[in-house]
């Protein structure tokens, strides 16, 4: 609390009359905490330099919460259960993406709404938070008419939602790369022990072990390739 | 000579000297670990405090006189942090309501006093003080109560109003 401040170190004119934003951030993070969502959310529209500070506030409050929660997952392994550790790669990647974007302000405004829902206990709230997500980072436009445009973003969202839901029933996926570049949100991940079978729609080429075989529907997998670049690697054990 | 006895001797950052019994001083950990410092003396000479004027730190000794009995307040960070716990800001006693009732230069002032001082108690009652004066306020009254300029572009107002819709959950 009582650490040191860059801000609040610097010399002010004399006499000047000191503001809110005069305080160093620290202090500001607890001010915050203090206020309900509503209000949280009124505050980011007063200024960019509370805008800024509660956007520190958001991610630090994030970050805090991903360390509890990886602790949390820690413990339930130990009980054998990965499905928590699934959730919170999942999360994180949504997260990192939203980042590397350079929407961090989109993002702190996103998850206020998911620390609302989360106070609720609502349970779809990691599925309504990355689809909302998802459909942020598809906001910008993209060449074509609206229909056109939209009817792609849908899609590149129910092929994501998909695809979160596809790992999620391996359990024990990795995500080895994940970035965004400017049409593309790229994902590599690593599937070990399972085999996953590729087909077009011109021809078919199957690819299998002598143990099992996965095939992913012929329309999904050619959308995936055209539209959303995602690369799997499967890690044969 | 037990601490307990001791009187300490401060300095604000305009050379006023000020007089105080630990017992009073004691709530600042800043305080209590540059005695701890200096070791068991009878004399612990004056200590600086350079970054509080002798107007905030005669205020913040008021403070500390008036809460001198007062039983240190554990302040549980889990349960700070806890969204699904109420958020609570109006359980600030009359006296401090009265004492905080300042201009706002001085409010953050003693603000960054306490901080320095490292000064819990009082910190955590000035922030609830400050979260009050944000609790119930549209934008722009906010910016009316904190003298805060709206420096968006309208380009940044219109992104924000579709952030808002978007970010409405049904």
């Amino acid at each position: 609390m009582s650490q040191s401040n860059n801000q609040a170190e610097e010399q002010l004119p004399f006499n000047r009359k000191l503001t809110l934003l005069d305080l160093p951030y620290d202090v500001l993070d607890i001010i915050f905490s203090k206020v309900d969502f509503p209000h949280q959310r009124i505050l980011r529209g007063v200024c960019k330099g509370l805008r800024h500070h509660h956007n520190c506030h958001i991610m630090h409050k994030y970050n805090w919460y991903l360390a509890r929660f990886a602790y949390q997952v820690k413990q339930s392994e130990n009980a054998g259960d990965q499905r928590l550790r699934v959730l919170l790669q999942i999360m994180d990647g949504a997260a990192k993406n939203f980042l590397q974007a350079g929407l961090e302000s989109q993002y702190a405004s996103n998850i206020l709404y998911f620390y609302e829902l989360n106070s609720r206990s609502n349970p779809s709230v990691i599925y309504e938070f990355l689809y909302r997500l998802q459909l942020r980072v598809e906001d910008p436009p993209l060449p074509g008419d609206d229909s056109a445009r939209i009817g792609v973003r849908d899609l590149r969202i129910i092929y994501t939602i998909a695809l979160f839901r596809l790992l999620r029933s391996f359990h024990h996926f990795r995500i080895v790369e994940s970035s965004m570049n400017v049409m593309h949100w790229q994902l590599v991940v690593e599937v070990p022990n399972v085999f996953l079978g590729v087909m077009d729609e011109r021809n078919v080429n199957l690819r299998m072990s002598n143990r099992s075989v996965s095939r992913i529907p012929a329309t999904w997998s050619t959308h995936m390739a055209s539209s959303q670049a995602f690369r799997l690697k499967g890690s044969h054990a | 000579m037990s601490q307990n006895m001791s009187i300490v001797r401060l300095e604000s950052s305009d050379k006023v000297l000020f007089e105080v019994h630990y017992d009073v001083i004691k709530c600042s950990e800043t305080i209590r670990k540059a005695l701890q410092d200096l070791g068991d003396e009878d004399d612990f000479g004056v200590l600086p405090v350079p970054k509080v004027s002798s107007q905030i730190l005669e205020m913040v000794l008021n403070w500390a006189t008036y809460h001198k009995n007062d039983i240190p307040k554990v302040i549980d960070e889990d349960a700070e942090e806890d969204e699904s716990m109420e958020k609570r800001t109006d359980d600030i006693c009359a006296w401090d309501t009265n004492f905080l009732n300042v201009d706002q230069g001085i409010l953050y002032e003693i603000i960054l006093a306490a901080n320095y001082l490292n000064i819990q108690n009082l910190l955590h009652t000035t922030y609830r003080t400050v979260a009050n004066m944000i609790k119930g306020k549209t934008t722009e009254q906010i910016r009316q109560t904190f003298s805060l300029v709206n420096d968006f572009t309208p380009e940044e107002e219109e992104e924000m109003r579709r952030e808002a819709d978007w970010c409405k959950w049904d």
